[in-house]
């Protein structure tokens, strides 16, 4: 089960563009469109699976390939420290 | 001491200290207690703070160590002023100060100072009498004798005028005084009505006015010569919007952050609105977190600023706008821009 880190804030700037900040470190990482959803629906507290079935829905593409795509994300946002991951 | 480029400077305006000696009729402060002031291992603290978030952010710090009068803690003053040279993440600092406790010791050790870019002082008028009957009887000759001693000693000093109804005609005269007396910079700021200054609302220039004083500002830091007269303040852009070194944006949201004596964290201490205190949240909760900040970086948020041109160079004063009507996404009431907009 993946959340988003408590110390984590997600912000859109003026110019659209998607930003990550972490408030413990102040390193901050600017996202694509389908990053920041993903994180945005993991504050929502949407879990992975209903993510990527969303996803797929939205892109016309099969749910199977989303889900190794959201996990595959949401792994290196773990190794950032921008998502944790509880069993 | 290092120069900045400007994209990668983050500025620091730190007042250790809400107490002063003097007592200036236009000033912003309302307070001159030493309630809440920081001990010096706080200010350590504070300082440590700020030196994780420069390189976190991959940022030069520049600071202004100021108060009330920052000679008033000359011991942590200078304590600040060793940190300072010491950091890496640090560019430079400039001391804002009245200059009147600046004695000869304190030359000497300012001397010292690896990064202190410059002391800025501050005179209100080129005359005693002008000057005095703001800043305080006596003022005006403490004001230039520090100003002699520190040039004596090789030390680069700024003056600084807060311009409004009263000293708007001395502007030519004031420059002349300074060219007289080495002084190597004029600044020059728009008085506003808050602090202690409130009482002086009708000081406040009137746009018109200010179109007056911004143009001659111009006109005279152009052809000026004897010392530099600094135009990198909001508004200067609708007089030259070519010349980079004309006019800058409001630093609020941007590029800045005040510090005040009690680690209360302002957007510029001429916007008094508190976001946080830097030893209780941490400065990234306040840069990354605050409704404030990010309402105010969208420029569409700003009246009259949102459709104008100059919006890359300019968004005029938050602060001005915030005493002039009460709200500081409201057009600065001094761009004369706006009102040729809006008509």
């Amino acid at each position: 089960m993946f959340r988003l880190s408590p110390q984590v804030r997600l912000r859109r700037g003026p110019d659209g563009s998607c930003w990550a900040f972490r408030l413990d470190s102040g390193e901050h990482y600017e996202l694509n469109e389908t990053a920041y959803e993903t994180l945005a629906a993991l504050a929502r507290g949407d879990d992975q699976v209903s993510i990527a079935h969303h996803l797929a829905g939205e892109y016309g593409i099969t749910s199977g390939r989303t889900e190794v795509d959201v996990e595959e994300l949401l792994t290196t946002c773990v190794d950032e420290g921008l998502v944790t991951r509880e069993e | 001491m290092t120069e900045i480029a400007p994209g990668d400077e983050f500025y620091f305006q730190w007042h250790i200290t809400e107490r002063c000696n003097q007592r200036c009729a236009h000033c912003y402060h309302e307070s001159y207690s030493s309630r809440g002031e920081l001990t010096l291992p706080e200010l350590q603290d504070v300082f440590a703070e700020m030196e994780r978030a420069l390189k976190a952010w991959n940022r030069i710090g520049s600071f202004s160590l100021t108060g009330g009068e920052p000679f008033m803690r000359r011991d942590e003053l200078y304590a600040l002023t060793d940190l300072l040279d010491s950091s890496d993440a640090v560019g430079y600092y400039d001391i804002l100060t009245n200059g009147a406790l600046i004695g000869s010791d304190d030359v000497g050790r300012l001397r010292d100072s690896a990064k202190l870019r410059r002391v800025q002082v501050s005179l209100e008028a080129p005359t005693p009498q002008d000057n005095d009957a703001i800043r305080g009887s006596g003022s005006f000759a403490t004001t230039l004798s520090a100003n002699d001693r520190l040039k004596a000693a090789g030390l680069e000093v700024a003056v600084m005028m807060t311009i409004a109804r009263h000293n708007k005609d001395s502007l030519s005269a004031m420059i002349d005084l300074l060219a007289e007396h080495g002084v190597d910079t004029f600044a020059t700021e728009r008085f506003i009505p808050e602090g202690a200054g409130a009482e002086l609302g009708d000081a406040m220039l009137s746009s018109e006015e200010a179109r007056e004083t911004f143009e001659l500002v111009h006109r005279l830091g152009v052809a000026e010569r004897r010392l530099r007269v600094l135009m990198y303040r909001p508004l200067f852009a609708l007089v030259d919007r070519d010349d980079p070194t004309v006019g800058a944006m409001c630093s609020v949201g941007t590029n800045a952050l005040t510090v005040m004596h009690d680690g209360t964290v302002y957007p510029c201490r001429r916007l008094p609105i508190p976001l946080g205190n830097i030893l209780e949240e941490g400065l990234f909760k306040i840069w990354y977190d605050s409704e404030f900040l990010w309402k105010v970086r969208d420029p569409g948020n700003i009246q009259g600023c949102r459709d104008c041109v100059l919006v890359p160079l300019c968004r005029g004063c938050r602060a001005m706008a915030h005493f002039a009507s009460g709200d500081c996404f409201a057009s600065d009431p001094h761009c004369w821009k706006a009102e040729s907009c809006s008509a």
